[in-house]
């Protein structure tokens, strides 16, 4: 049932991607005096995509597709790294990229894989001033740099 | 003669120091990220690209095309000491190499499979460049119908010849060819499905796409799955084949490669010509019972046509500049950043490069054939390193690689996306690849179809009229509808 509701779930999820797509495409020309204009390929695609979804939600719905394996979804590991990413990302250019990197690595290490936070920090620190020294130094790139300037 | 003119002045480009570092960087890189699972070609490809901006085109591609065939040197490796295939076209090794490695032979099937991979990769090779460059001479006479043609060969071939539902391959392909049509349109430049952000002008960029579909996807899902198996002890000196096993794999060798690179030259998943091979081998044996059981026919014929199959898939590449896999479509896009144009004119345009290419393939193959088997327990040692601080720094790396495309952390939350939708694409068997081909070739379709219509008045029959383009047309539906006819024929014969 679970499994079911997921598969559908997706189903829909291409259903919509393709009627906002068909519909987006309505505000554009979809032909000239000359031949095709913007609208032109994406009115197609959006069709066919809500077409797709369609069968998909009915082939779910029906029972005629063999439905993906039901695995919950790993709140400790999916789930935080993804939080803890998300994290980090929003803060990169506040704190910057050395510290933000530090103390998201630390936290992965220490928190969602649970070794000890000695050996996190240790591993947070070495590995970001490797990649500074990497990215920065040897090839140059620019990094976000936050309010502390580093 | 002017092919081996063409390949001296390739060999000159690939073998100046700087190329050599790049070609030995790329194999040994591309090995242990065959050997580490949960960390394919393509992701390691992806992440490593922008740092590849600076360098000549060259030697970037020289590092990257190693990657990518040391990838599959190194992903037999732990299909046979763990029975955890570095790569999907490894599957087919741990089914004789683990148990041969079970045997104590583990020596004997590693080393199998490097001089298998040296055999293929040089078959390969040689068929590429004796395909590749009259191919490119052909597609000169191609117009905006071949194109349009060829590009939905290429994918159609992906999606039907691939196992697994039709529906969903097509709705991930039509995914694609609308994520394509994101920013200004080629044709009038009138912004599509920006949602005022002035961040898609430019439309999404094929590397964030690509880097949230396959690393940040991969680190996902190796969450729920990050078992780590014990290797088995190999002695160095036990690596080399007995004289009674060069007599049963130097024929597998031979047909595996040449079966690897017909298979690969066509678009489709690399794990068809080592399954595809495995099955040959396994018929043309004398003694079929024995596979499964550490037959060493049944690693020797695989391992050369996943390495063949590696190589062939360039031909389309450097030939048409249409990619026939995830990681082509990844070259190609890298070969656009470098400002180079992939497709037929390229051997003319750009002979440097397609000649150093095609040389240091021999080099980089000579290389993991010296390295590999020293290497080994080296590579096994990588195995040990625990995944929960690998990933963290694959996080971090991506991040990076994202940010320094544009130096603006809006890429990085479409990184984040698009990571979140490869993850969910894959729990729930949506296939990737036709999505990741679609925007690749979106451009190239939307833009031949307009001509073609432009150029015929909106007349479409022209697909079908022109001898090329009709050939091409005529292969889509037969690409359509054998397998559908095999498939009643299988059933009616069981039943």
């Amino acid at each position: 049932m679970r499994a079911r509701r997921s598969e559908l779930a997706m189903a829909l999820l291409v259903l919509g991607v393709g009627a906002l797509s068909f519909y987006g495409s309505l505000h554009h020309r979809y032909y000239t005096e000359f031949g095709p204009d913007a609208g032109f390929f994406p009115f197609w695609l959006g069709l066919v995509q809500t077409v797709l979804g369609a069968a998909l939600v009915y082939a779910v719905w029906a029972g005629r597709t063999p439905l993906a394996e039901s695995r919950p979804i790993g709140w400790r590991g999916q789930v935080l790294v993804a939080g803890l990413f998300v994290a980090y990302v929003a803060s990169l250019e506040t704190v910057g990229f050395a510290l933000a990197t530090f103390v998201f690595l630390a936290m992965v290490v220490g928190w969602v894989e649970r070794r000890s936070w000695l050996e996190a920090a240790a591993y947070g620190a070495g590995l970001t001033a490797c990649l500074v020294w990497l990215f920065q130094g040897a090839f140059r790139l620019p990094l976000p740099v936050g309010l502390l300037k580093f | 003669m002017s092919t081996l003119a063409s390949l001296a002045d390739g060999f000159a480009i690939a073998l100046t120091p700087t190329n050599l570092l790049f070609c030995l960087a790329g194999t040994f890189f591309g090995t242990v990220v065959g050997v580490l699972p949960g960390l394919g070609p393509a992701a390691a490809i992806t992440i490593l690209l922008p740092l590849t901006f600076g360098m000549d085109p060259i030697s970037a591609f020289i590092m990257l095309g190693g990657i990518y065939y040391g990838s599959q040197f190194g992903g037999s490796t732990t299909a046979i000491l763990l029975r955890m295939p570095g790569e999907s076209s490894s599957i087919v090794t741990t089914f004789d190499g683990y148990e041969m490695a079970k045997q104590g032979r583990a020596g004997a099937a590693l080393a199998v499979c490097a001089i298998g991979s040296f055999v293929a990769g040089t078959i390969g090779i040689v068929g590429l460049m004796l395909v590749g460059p009259p191919l490119a001479e052909f597609a000169l006479r191609f117009g905006p119908p071949e194109y349009f043609a060829v590009a939905i060969l290429g994918l159609t071939a992906l999606i039907f010849i691939e196992g697994g539902s039709k529906l969903k391959a097509l709705a991930s392909a039509t995914a694609g060819f609308l994520l394509a049509m994101i920013g200004l349109d080629p044709v009038g430049g009138q912004n599509r499905f920006t949602f005022g952000q002035a961040g898609l002008i430019d439309g999404i960029d094929f590397l964030v796409v690509a880097m949230g579909l396959f690393a940040f996807a991969e680190v996902l899902i190796s969450l729920e799955n990050a078992t780590r198996a014990t290797p088995m002890s190999v002695r160095l000196t036990s690596i080399w084949l007995t004289w009674a096993d060069w007599l049963a794999s130097w024929k597998p060798m031979l047909r595996g490669s040449v079966l690897g690179f017909a298979l690969g030259v066509l678009p489709g998943p690399g794990t068809i010509a080592t399954f595809a091979s495995y099955a040959t081998e396994r018929k043309l044996s004398r003694h079929p019972e024995r596979f499964g059981k550490g037959a060493i026919e049944g690693v020797a014929g695989p391992e050369s046509a996943n390495n063949s199959d590696t190589i062939a898939r360039f031909v389309p590449l450097l030939a048409l500049g249409i990619p026939g896999s995830n990681v082509t479509a990844i070259l190609l896009s890298a070969m656009i950043l470098h400002g180079l144009t992939p497709g037929p004119l390229l051997f003319v345009q750009a002979p440097d490069f397609v000649w150093g290419l095609i040389a240091s393939m021999y080099v980089g193959n000579v290389m993991l054939l010296i390295l590999n088997l020293p290497l080994v327990p080296i590579f096994t040692a990588i195995t040990r390193v625990p995944y929960s601080l690998l990933y963290p720094a694959v996080l971090v790396i991506t991040m990076i690689g994202v940010y320094t495309i544009e130096n603006s952390v809006y890429q990085v939350w479409l990184l984040i996306g698009f990571g979140v939708l490869g993850y969910f694409m894959r729990r729930f068997n949506y296939p990737v690849a036709p999505l990741v081909l679609a925007l690749v070739l979106g451009p190239l379709v939307e833009r031949s179809l307009y001509r073609t219509m432009t150029i015929n008045h909106g007349d479409l029959s022209v697909l079908f009229t022109r001898p090329i383009s009709g050939t091409l047309m005529a292969m889509i539906g037969l690409l359509l509808v054998v397998p559908q006819l095999y498939r009643r024929y299988r059933v009616r014969r069981t039943a």
